[in-house]
């Protein structure tokens, strides 16, 4: 039956029934199935039935999607796309050499340095007495594994260090964060690993102590930052180095925080703590302060810089020189003096050591007492940012059958936000990536922690169902059997699939 | 770029506006979670899916081509993600939330509803969920071929040829699973009571 205007029989209606239900026959058709209708019962009744059903259907409205679900997408594709194009952003080593901050603060600090080198330097000269001892800070792998830009480790120390005098660390640090906070870090960079830039605090004023590695080959690891480089004997703990040139005109800050003298991090407010919890330093300092005749603030000087004769201003964090590491027997005398010497024309002297070896061992001590609460404040603060994403990353690799690391990140998230609404789904999650990855034992406990911590969860009946199966193959047959019968008398539509399981016992 | 086609704002989306995500999401999201939470029967697995749905847009959107139509290409992720969890959940011999306590009772309580709240149903809303319960259960009946079929025309609206392209069978195959799921439908309510 094909001509429209013949009345169809009853195998044609059937194939036009759906058609004709969803409106999607044309004229002719609709017209010619219609008479069909009136002379077919069966027919007509089934069209009225599916009509009504349909109707019924689509007053049903089932729930929307909840908001949250399509934020959370929207954040994940965010994220996602952000990673991308972060990836899509990286250029051939050698535009990231030529292009990246860092070789653009070393262009800034060549220049820097042939302009103020020449006219600061000389006055410290001239207006420090001899007494602070420069011993050397530059240790010879360092000096090893300097590119050819840095030849002249005194030149681009000098300059990063730069910061107009009135300039508190508060003020610049808006604009520090603003300029980096999407920065590639310089730690990934294998070309920064091999610079000497420092860590400075906030306020851009350097440090002017050797690398904590270096003085103290067995800092306590636990100390050390996560994600810093602090490797004992190397010069790894440059790597993550804040490079700030003239008042931050060129700079980059990781994070907000500086090396201490334990191999851990520290930013300025900590350190300034640091200081106001114990006045011993800072008297020490005060008095080094006097004895040093220290330059007006606006130059700074790092590390390799500073064991000449710059001092630290009143408000500078605290540096003194170290005793050397334990030197290469191959080192002569006039290659340590060298090493001594970074900055040509100043001259090298070792008076004043027992004092400043005092004053080391109290703020040493001081640093070393605190190092642990700048850790966790940091962590909390880098955490409030990225705890967003914790539970997303659980999902994605719990979806990812990363058991580990999804029950890794589900804690954390727990552990970040304890009162976040999906801290029990979490619970859930775990004790379904612990079944999954066959951690039996911990499994069951976490089955149970999470059903106690929430026993109307949507995945109550499914976890003691994962609990029991645990149980089974851990031999806690009795156990097994507990939760089954819980099953059975506390979700009575799981009743039978919980007494098979029984049987199965 | 709210009027655009879908095809144009994921050509948009390609080139890394976001905005035409968020777009397409809106758009869609509605249509995609009610096929996938009839499909599954389950609200936290519907919701997992539809962010994994929208999820290997993102990953994949360099893969999409501008010949395709999207609604077609956002189904066939949707579809596949729901019969790769059935398939999961086959093994895990689980059960759904949202089917009723105790099938084959004149209760039409789902576990969800004890579960997710502390007092009954109220009276009012009773017969809506006696009906909501019978249709997810005729619904969850149904073969897979039809209950796909089904759902992306009624739930998402999808035309008929779109539904062929993403399940891969001819046209007049599509519309007969549709009156055949229709017609099971239809016998399965009829046998639950449900008045027609």
């Amino acid at each position: 039956m094909s001509a429209a205007d013949d009345k169809p029989d009853c195998k044609q209606a059937d194939a036009w029934m759906v058609d004709y239900l969803y409106g999607e026959l044309g004229p002719a058709e609709t017209a010619a199935f219609e008479r069909h209708l009136a002379d077919c019962p069966a027919h007509a009744e089934e069209v009225a039935g599916l009509r009504s059903m349909l109707e019924m259907l689509r007053a049903e409205k089932t729930e929307p999607v909840s908001q949250d679900v399509s934020d959370r997408i929207l954040h994940l594709a965010r994220v996602a796309e952000a990673g991308e194009e972060s990836a899509r952003a990286k250029k051939p080593m050698w535009m990231r050499l030529v292009w990246s901050p860092v070789a653009a603060a070393a262009v800034v600090a060549v220049v820097v340095v042939a302009v103020g080198v020449g006219v600061f330097d000389k006055e410290i000269e001239k207006d420090i007495p001899d007494t602070f001892d420069a011993r050397p800070v530059a240790r010879p792998q360092a000096n090893a594994r300097r590119g050819p830009w840095t030849e002249d480790p005194a030149a681009s120390e000098k300059t990063v260090e730069k910061e107009p005098a009135g300039v508190s660390g508060a003020q610049k640090r808006p604009a520090e964060e603003g300029i980096f906070a999407q920065e590639i870090p310089l730690a990934k960079s294998p070309e920064a690993v091999e610079k000497p830039t420092r860590r400075y605090p906030r306020g851009g004023k350097a440090r002017k102590r050797r690398p904590a590695a270096a003085r103290r080959p067995s800092a306590k690891p636990g100390k050390a930052d996560k994600d810093s480089s602090y490797d004992s004997g190397s010069d790894r703990e440059r790597t993550r180095g804040r490079l700030t040139v003239s008042g931050g005109a060129v700079a980059k800050h990781e994070e907000p925080q500086v090396s201490d003298e334990t191999g851990g991090t520290m930013d300025t407010k900590d350190h300034a703590e640091t200081r106001d919890d114990d006045t011993g330093p800072s008297r020490e300092v005060k008095k080094l302060m006097e004895k040093e005749k220290l330059p007006a603030p606006g130059l700074y000087h790092s590390a390799e810089a500073r064991p000449e004769k710059a001092k630290p201003a009143d408000d500078e964090p605290l540096r003194f020189a170290k005793p050397p590491p334990p030197a290469p027997a191959t080192r002569s005398a006039p290659e340590k003096k060298a090493e001594a010497r970074p900055m040509a024309g100043l001259p090298v002297t070792g008076a004043g050591e027992d004092e400043e070896m005092a004053v080391e061992s109290v703020v040493d001590s001081v640093a070393a007492d605190s190092a642990e609460k700048r850790h966790k404040r940091k962590s909390a603060r880098k955490g409030s940012g990225a705890d967003a994403d914790l539970y997303a990353g659980a999902e994605r690799e719990l979806a990812a059958k990363r058991y580990g690391a999804a029950v890794d990140k589900y804690r954390r998230f727990m552990a970040a936000r304890p009162s976040d609404p999906r801290v029990a789904t979490c619970r859930f999650r775990i004790a379904k990536a612990l079944f999954l990855a066959g951690s039996c034992e911990e499994a069951v406990k976490a089955a149970g922690q999470a059903v106690s911590a929430a026993p109307r969860h949507g995945m109550v009946t499914a976890t003691l169902f994962d609990q029991a199966s645990c149980l089974v193959r851990l031999g806690r047959v009795e156990k097994a059997r507990t939760v089954y019968e819980r099953i059975i008398e506390d979700y009575p539509s799981y009743a039978e699939e919980a007494r098979r399981g029984l049987q199965r016992l | 770029m709210e009027k655009l086609a879908d095809e144009k704002l994921m050509a948009r989306f390609q080139k890394g506006q976001m905005r035409a995500f968020e777009i397409l999401l809106r758009r869609h999201r509605g249509g995609v979670f009610r096929f996938i939470l009839r499909f599954t029967a389950n609200r936290d697995t519907a919701e997992d899916l539809l962010q994994d749905t929208f999820m290997r847009v993102v990953a994949k959107k360099a893969s999409f081509e501008r010949r395709s139509k999207f609604t077609t290409w956002l189904y066939t992720i949707a579809r596949n993600l729901c019969i790769d969890h059935l398939r999961k959940m086959r093994h895990r011999n689980a059960l759904s939330l949202d089917q009723p306590r105790n099938p084959g009772s004149e209760s039409e309580v789902t576990l969800m509803d004890r579960v997710g709240s502390k007092d009954a149903p109220p009276d009012e809303r009773a017969h809506e969920h006696r009906l909501r319960g019978h249709i997810a259960r005729a619904v969850a009946e149904l073969s897979q071929e039809q209950r796909e079929v089904f759902l992306m025309r009624e739930e998402s609206g999808l035309p008929f040829d779109e539904i062929a392209s993403i399940v891969g069978a001819p046209l007049n195959t599509v519309k007969s699973r549709m009156r055949y799921a229709l017609q099971n439908l239809k016998a399965k309510l009829q046998a639950q009571g449900v008045e027609l």
